[in-house]
C-alpha cells in the first residue's frame, strides 16, 4: 500500500494494485471530531433525566460492565439509548437526503422537503390520525412513509419532461407541497382538538419515547440508502457540474439522477416516519459540512452525515436541558436554529 | 485514423420537437481546427451539441471514427470527445484542481477513482494552461480568464482527441480571448487534436480556422478554408452585413471589416 501523503496538495491519495481514491485531507480529522462531539452528547443525553445517571456509569451500563446501581441498565439500555440511537440516525439520514437533494437540483437552499417528502408524510400521517381516528398509532411511520414516497414519485413524474431537469423538479416540488400543506392544514382545521394535538406533537418531529422497534425499524435504511449515496457520491460530483457537462464527461444522467433522488426519498422517508419533521436539518448539515470540507461528495456525505447526527442529537438533549423538567420536541430546537440559518444563507448567497 | 472525426449523415436535431438543423450531411476534419460561424440563433451550438450526443437526433446519424456515437457506451465517447459548453458554472467552493480533476471522470470507476494516470493528467492539464500557482484557490474566485481556462484545463484532462468548444472566449478581454485560442492552436499542433469551435468573432475564425463552416437558419452556408468562404457576398447573406474583406495585414488570413450606417450615411451627408 502506498499512502502519497504529501502529493499535491489538498489530497489523501490511497493507492493499492486495484484501488485507488482520494479525499479531502481534512476529512479524517472533521469526522474523528464530529463522532467525538457526539458520543459525549449521547451519554450527557442518556444520563440526563428525572433519574440522573453519572456519565461514567452510562458508558459502563451500555458497554455492559457492571455498576453500583441494577436499575441503571433499564434506564440506561431499555428507556434512553434507543431514544438517542434514533436521533442520531434520523439526523445522519436526514443530512445524506439534504446533501443529495441539494447535489441533484444544484440549488444550496434545496432541503428535501422540496421533493416533497415532508409534505406527503404529513398529509398522510394527519389524515390517517384525522379520518381514521380509531387508527393505531403504530400505523404512523407507515402511513407518513407512504405519503411522503408517494407524492416524490409524483413530483418525479409530473416534473418528467423527455429528461428530468433540476429547475422542473424544484417548481413542481414547491407547487405540490402548497398543495399537500393547504390539505394538511384542511384536514387540521376540521379534525377534533384532541387528535389535532397529537398530530401538531407529531409533526414538530420528537425522538421522545423512541423505542428499540424504531432503531431496529430504521437502521436498515439508513444502512441501505446510505450506503448506495456514498457509492454514487462521485456520479453527483459530475452531476453538479451542470447536465451538459455531466453528460459530455460520459455521465448516464437520466440513470444516477433516478438512484440519487430516491435514495434522498428512501432517507428522508424513514427519517420522517421515525421522528416526524425534524426541521433545516437537511438544509443546515450539508452547508455546515461544505464550509468544513468542501463541496466534493466522497468526503462531503459522511460528513454532513455527522454533522447532521450531532445536530439532532445536540438539539435532543438541548430540548431536555433548556426547560427542564419540560420537553421541547428536538424538530422545534432545530427549527429554532435553523431558521435563522437559513436567513443567513439567504443574505449571504444574494450577492 | 481516418480523415474525418466526425461525420454526420441525415442529422436532425430538433429541441421540443421543433427541428432546429434538418438533414444535414457534414465531415469534420481529423486532426484540423474547424470553427462554426453564423447568426444569433442559426443553429451552432444545437450543431455542436449534436456531434458531442448531448442531444439525441431525432433523425439520422453521427459517426465518430465509422461507428455511430449511440451505439458506443457514454463514458467510451467521452474518452474521444471532450465538449466544453457555453458559460459553465462550477459549484461554489470547487478548487482548480478539483474542477480539473472532474475531466478524469470517464477514466474512473469506483475501484479506480484517482490511479496514477489520473494524477499524471490532471497536473499536466494544470501546466499547459498554467494554473498550478491557482490549483488550490476556488474557481469562483478567479477572474474570467482564469476561470475560462480551468474549464479548458478539465477538458484537456479528458484527454480527448477531440475537442468540441462553445465559444471558449466569451466574456474575455482580448489579451485572453488570444491567449485562449493561441492554447487551442498549441494543442492542435502539438498533439494534432481535432478542434471544433463556435466563434463569434469572425477575424478569429478566420485566423485560427483551418476550415470555417458558416451556417444560417439551421442550414451550412458555406465551407471549406477561410479564403473560400469568408466573401463579402457571404457576410452579406449570412449575416446581411455589408463589410469588405481584405487581408489580415499580420496574418494574411482573410479581414472582415464592416461598413456600418456612420460610414455609408456620413459618407452621403459629407
Amino acid at each position: 500500500m502506498e499512502k502519497t501523503g504529501q502529493s499535491p496538495s489538498q489530497w489523501l491519495v490511497l493507492r493499492t494494485g486495484f484501488l485507488s481514491a482520494r479525499l479531502d485531507r481534512r476529512v479524517p480529522k472533521i469526522l474523528l471530531g464530529l463522532t467525538l462531539v457526539t458520543l459525549t452528547a449521547m451519554v450527557w443525553s442518556v444520563g440526563q433525566g428525572d433519574y440522573p445517571v453519572p456519565p461514567l456509569d452510562v458508558i459502563r451500563t451500555i458497554l455492559g460492565l457492571p455498576t453500583d446501581n441494577p436499575e441503571y441498565g433499564f434506564i440506561v439500555n431499555t428507556l434512553r439509548l434507543p431514544r438517542t440511537l434514533v436521533a442520531w440516525g434520523v439526523g445522519m439520514a436526514l443530512a445524506i437526503a439534504g446533501t443529495l437533494t441539494q447535489g441533484i437540483t444544484r440549488n444550496p437552499l434545496a432541503a428535501p422537503g422540496i421533493i416533497g417528502v415532508n409534505a406527503g408524510a404529513a398529509l398522510a400521517a394527519v389524515s390517517l390520525i384525522i379520518v381514521f381516528p380509531g387508527a393505531p398509532i403504530a400505523a404512523l411511520p407507515l402511513a407518513a412513509f407512504v405519503g411522503a414516497f408517494t407524492v416524490a414519485i409524483l413530483i418525479y413524474l409530473l416534473a418528467w419532461n423527455g429528461g428530468s431537469s433540476p429547475v422542473r423538479l424544484i417548481l413542481v416540488g414547491v407547487g405540490f407541497s402548497l398543495v399537500a400543506g393547504s390539505l394538511t392544514n384542511l384536514m387540521i382545521t376540521f379534525g377534533n382538538i384532541f387528535d389535532v394535538s397529537q398530530a401538531m406533537v407529531w409533526l414538530a418531529g420528537s425522538v421522545y419515547g423512541r423505542s428499540w422497534a424504531q432503531v431496529f425499524a430504521f437502521t436498515p435504511w439508513l444502512v441501505v440508502f446510505g450506503l448506495l449515496s456514498l457509492v454514487l457520491g462521485r456520479e453527483l460530483n459530475a452531476l453538479q457540474m451542470g447536465d451538459d457537462v455531466a453528460r459530455s464527461l460520459g455521465s448516464r444522467l437520466e440513470w444516477q439522477r433516478g438512484w440519487l433522488l430516491l435514495s434522498s426519498v428512501a432517507l428522508a422517508a424513514a427519517a420522517v416516519a421515525t421522528a416526524g419533521g425534524i426541521a433545516f436539518v437537511g438544509l443546515m448539515a450539508p452547508h455546515i459540512a461544505r464550509q468544513l470540507v468542501g463541496p466534493s461528495h466522497e468526503g462531503l456525505l459522511p460528513t454532513a452525515a455527522l454533522t447532521g447526527g450531532m445536530v439532532v442529537v445536540l438539539a435532543d438533549l438541548l430540548g431536555r436541558l433548556l426547560f427542564a423538567p419540560i420537553e421541547l420536541p428536538c424538530g422545534i430546537i432545530t427549527a429554532v436554529i435553523g431558521a435563522p440559518y437559513f436567513m443567513y444563507l439567504l443574505i449571504r448567497d444574494r450577492k | 485514423m481516418t480523415d474525418t472525426a466526425l461525420t454526420t449523415r441525415k442529422l436532425t436535431l430538433a429541441y421540443d420537437g421543433k427541428p432546429i438543423i434538418e438533414g444535414l450531411d457534414l465531415a469534420i476534419l481529423s486532426g484540423k481546427i474547424t470553427v462554426l460561424v453564423g447568426p444569433n440563433g442559426c443553429g451552432k451550438s444545437t450543431l455542436l451539441k449534436g456531434l458531442g450526443r448531448l442531444l439525441k437526433p431525432q433523425h439520422g446519424v453521427v459517426y465518430l471514427d465509422s461507428t455511430s456515437i449511440f451505439k458506443l457506451s457514454t463514458k467510451k465517447v467521452a474518452q474521444q470527445l471532450g465538449l466544453l459548453p457555453q458559460g459553465p458554472i462550477a459549484p461554489d467552493g470547487l478548487t482548480v484542481r478539483e474542477l480539473v480533476a472532474q475531466g478524469r471522470y470517464p477514466y474512473q470507476s469506483w475501484l479506480q477513482q484517482w490511479s496514477k494516470e489520473d494524477e499524471k493528467e490532471v497536473e499536466s492539464a494544470l501546466a499547459i494552461t498554467e494554473l498550478q500557482e491557482l490549483a488550490h484557490r476556488p474557481v469562483d474566485s478567479l477572474s474570467g480568464g482564469q476561470r475560462q481556462r480551468a474549464w479548458i484545463a478539465m477538458t484537456l484532462a479528458q484527454n480527448t482527441q477531440i475537442l468540441l468548444l462553445d465559444e471558449p472566449t466569451t466574456f474575455l478581454d482580448l489579451a485572453h480571448q488570444m491567449e485562449v485560442l493561441d492554447l487551442l492552436y498549441e494543442l492542435n499542433q502539438r498533439e494534432g487534436r481535432t478542434i471544433v469551435m463556435v466563434l463569434h468573432e469572425l477575424n478569429q475564425a478566420c485566423r485560427y480556422g483551418d476550415y470555417l463552416i458558416a451556417m444560417k437558419a439551421g442550414q451550412v452556408c458555406a465551407q471549406g478554408v477561410p479564403h473560400n468562404v469568408m466573401t463579402e457576398a457571404l457576410v452579406q447573406d449570412v449575416f446581411g452585413l455589408d463589410c469588405r474583406i481584405v487581408s489580415d495585414p499580420v496574418a494574411g488570413t482573410p479581414l472582415c471589416i464592416p461598413i456600418g450606417r456612420k460610414v455609408s450615411v456620413g459618407q452621403k451627408f459629407a
